[in-house]
C-alpha cells in the first residue's frame, strides 16, 4: 500500500445492485492494484442516519482520493448525492485552499447517447472547485442499463469499452492526475448499437409489466382531467 | 393558462432572494390571470426516489411510494400548460429539494423511447404544449454556475415540456420591483424579451 486512501461513494438509491456500484466498484479494484486503500460507502442508508452520515463525513475527510459513482436522474445527480455534496461542501467551508485531495466521477445514463451526463459531469466540476477539491474528470457512459447489477468483469464483452477506459484511467487517478480525454471518449463509446439498445429496453418494459399484469396499462393516465 | 411552480427554496426562509424571486413569479402569473399551482417544496413531506421503475412498469403513472406528498405535485403537473421551477443554484444545478420532486416526476413519462433532435428521450405520459421556466439565485456573480444551470435547464426542456426552456439568474441584491420588470418581458409571461 502507498499510504494514499480512495474512498467510494454510491450515488444510487439500488446501492451495491446497481449500475453505478458495478463501475466504482470495479474502478475501486483496480486503484487496490495501483496500491490504494480502499473504502466503499452508500449515500442513501446515511441520509436520515445522524450517525452514518457522520461516518460518511468523515471519511470523506481521511481520503486522499474521493471517486463519486452515481445513476443519471432527470439529466444530473439524484437528489440524495446532491445533499450529499452540499453537506461536504458547507463542512469543508474555509478549510479549501491545498487541495491536497483529488476527486473523480463516474456517471452512467439509461438513454444510449453519453451526451446526457454533459450537465451531471458540470456539477461534479464546479463541487470539486467549491468543496476544495482537485478534479481529476468525469468518466461517463450511456446504455447504464446494459451493466444491471452485476460485477463488471461478470459484464462480458458488451462492456469492453469501459473495462478497457477504467483501466487506463486507473493509474492516472491513482497518481492525482487528469484523466487523458481519449479514455474519456473511450468511456463513452455505445456498448451496442442504439436500436438494438432500444429495442431490448421496450422488450424489458413489457416483459415487466406482463409480470406485473399491467401489460395493456403501460399507457394509462391516472391524473388526466376529465 | 394552468401552471406548476415548484420552490425548491430551502427551508424556514434562508434564501431571501428565492422567496423574493417567488413573489415575483406569483405576482406576474397573478397579473396573467394564471391558475398556479405552488409548491413550497421544503415544508412537504417528498421521499427520494427509489429508483424502482414501478411507476413505468407495476403502477403506470403512479409512483410506489404513496405515504408522502408527491402525488399532489404529479397531479397538478399532469394538467401544467407551463412548468415554473425556482432553485438557488446548487454546483450550477437544483436544490435537494427542488431535485427530489423531480426525480419524482418520471411517472409523468412513458418508459418507452423516443427521438428528439436526433437524440433519444422519453415520451410524455401527458402530452401537451408545455413550457418550462426555470429560476436560479446565486449569492453573488458566477459564470460557470450560470452556465452548467442553462445546460441542464436545456436538455430538462427536451425531457420535460416540448422543449421551449427560459433560464432567468438572479444574483447579488435583487430588488422585487426588478425581479419582476425582468420576468414581464419574457416571452414565457408574455413579454417580448429576445
Amino acid at each position: 500500500m502507498n499510504g494514499r486512501k480512495v474512498l467510494l461513494l454510491v450515488g444510487s438509491p439500488r446501492g451495491s445492485a446497481s449500475s453505478s456500484h458495478a463501475l466504482g466498484d470495479h474502478l475501486l479494484s483496480l486503484l487496490e492494484g495501483h496500491g490504494m486503500a480502499t473504502k466503499k460507502l452508500l449515500v442513501y442508508p446515511a441520509l436520515g442516519d445522524d450517525k452514518r452520515m457522520t461516518e460518511l463525513l468523515a471519511a470523506v475527510d481521511a481520503c486522499s482520493l474521493l471517486v463519486l459513482a452515481f445513476p443519471l436522474y432527470v439529466d444530473q445527480l439524484p437528489a440524495p448525492l446532491i445533499d450529499t455534496l452540499q453537506r461536504i461542501a458547507d463542512r469543508r467551508q474555509g478549510r479549501q485552499g491545498e487541495m491536497r485531495q483529488a476527486l473523480a466521477a463516474i456517471v452512467n445514463c439509461g438513454f444510449p447517447e453519453t451526451l446526457h451526463c454533459r450537465p451531471a459531469a458540470g456539477i461534479v466540476r464546479l463541487f470539486a472547485a467549491q468543496a476544495g477539491f482537485r478534479f481529476l474528470g468525469c468518466l461517463a457512459l450511456g446504455m447504464g442499463g446494459a451493466i444491471g447489477k452485476r460485477p463488471l468483469a461478470e459484464a462480458g464483452g458488451v462492456v469492453r469499452h469501459q473495462a478497457r477506459a477504467l483501466k487506463e484511467a486507473a493509474p492516472f487517478i491513482a497518481e492525482g492526475r487528469e484523466i487523458p480525454l481519449a479514455v474519456i471518449e473511450l468511456m463513452a463509446r455505445p456498448m451496442m448499437p442504439r436500436w438494438f439498445y432500444t429495442g431490448m429496453a421496450h422488450w424489458g418494459w413489457k416483459r415487466a409489466a406482463r409480470k406485473h399484469g399491467v401489460r395493456s396499462r403501460l399507457g394509462e393516465r391516472p391524473f388526466a382531467e376529465v | 393558462m394552468k401552471a406548476v411552480f415548484l420552490k425548491g427554496s430551502p427551508p424556514a426562509g434562508r434564501d431571501p432572494l428565492c422567496n423574493r424571486a417567488a413573489a415575483a413569479v406569483m405576482a406576474r402569473a397573478h397579473a396573467l390571470s394564471w391558475e398556479v399551482k405552488a409548491f413550497a417544496l421544503a415544508t412537504m413531506n417528498i421521499k427520494a426516489c427509489r429508483g424502482c421503475f414501478s411507476c413505468w412498469t407495476r403502477t403506470p403513472g403512479r409512483c410506489i411510494i404513496a405515504d408522502d406528498d408527491q402525488e399532489a405535485v404529479l397531479r397538478a403537473w399532469a394538467g401544467a400548460e407551463r412548468i415554473i421551477l425556482l432553485t438557488p443554484l446548487t454546483f450550477g444545478g437544483y436544490s435537494p429539494e427542488l431535485k427530489k420532486a423531480l426525480d419524482r416526476a418520471i411517472p409523468a413519462l412513458l418508459p418507452f423511447f423516443i427521438r428528439i433532435n436526433g437524440e433519444t428521450h422519453h415520451p410524455q405520459r401527458y402530452p401537451r404544449p408545455r413550457r418550462l421556466l426555470a429560476i436560479g439565485t446565486l449569492k453573488g456573480p458566477d459564470s460557470e454556475s450560470e452556465e452548467v444551470f442553462r445546460d441542464l435547464v436545456g436538455r430538462n426542456a427536451l425531457n420535460m415540456s416540448d422543449g421551449e426552456a427560459t433560464t432567468m439568474v438572479f444574483s447579488g441584491d435583487v430588488p422585487l420591483s426588478e425581479m419582476e420588470k425582468r420576468l414581464g418581458t419574457e416571452p414565457f409571461f408574455g413579454g417580448t424579451a429576445q
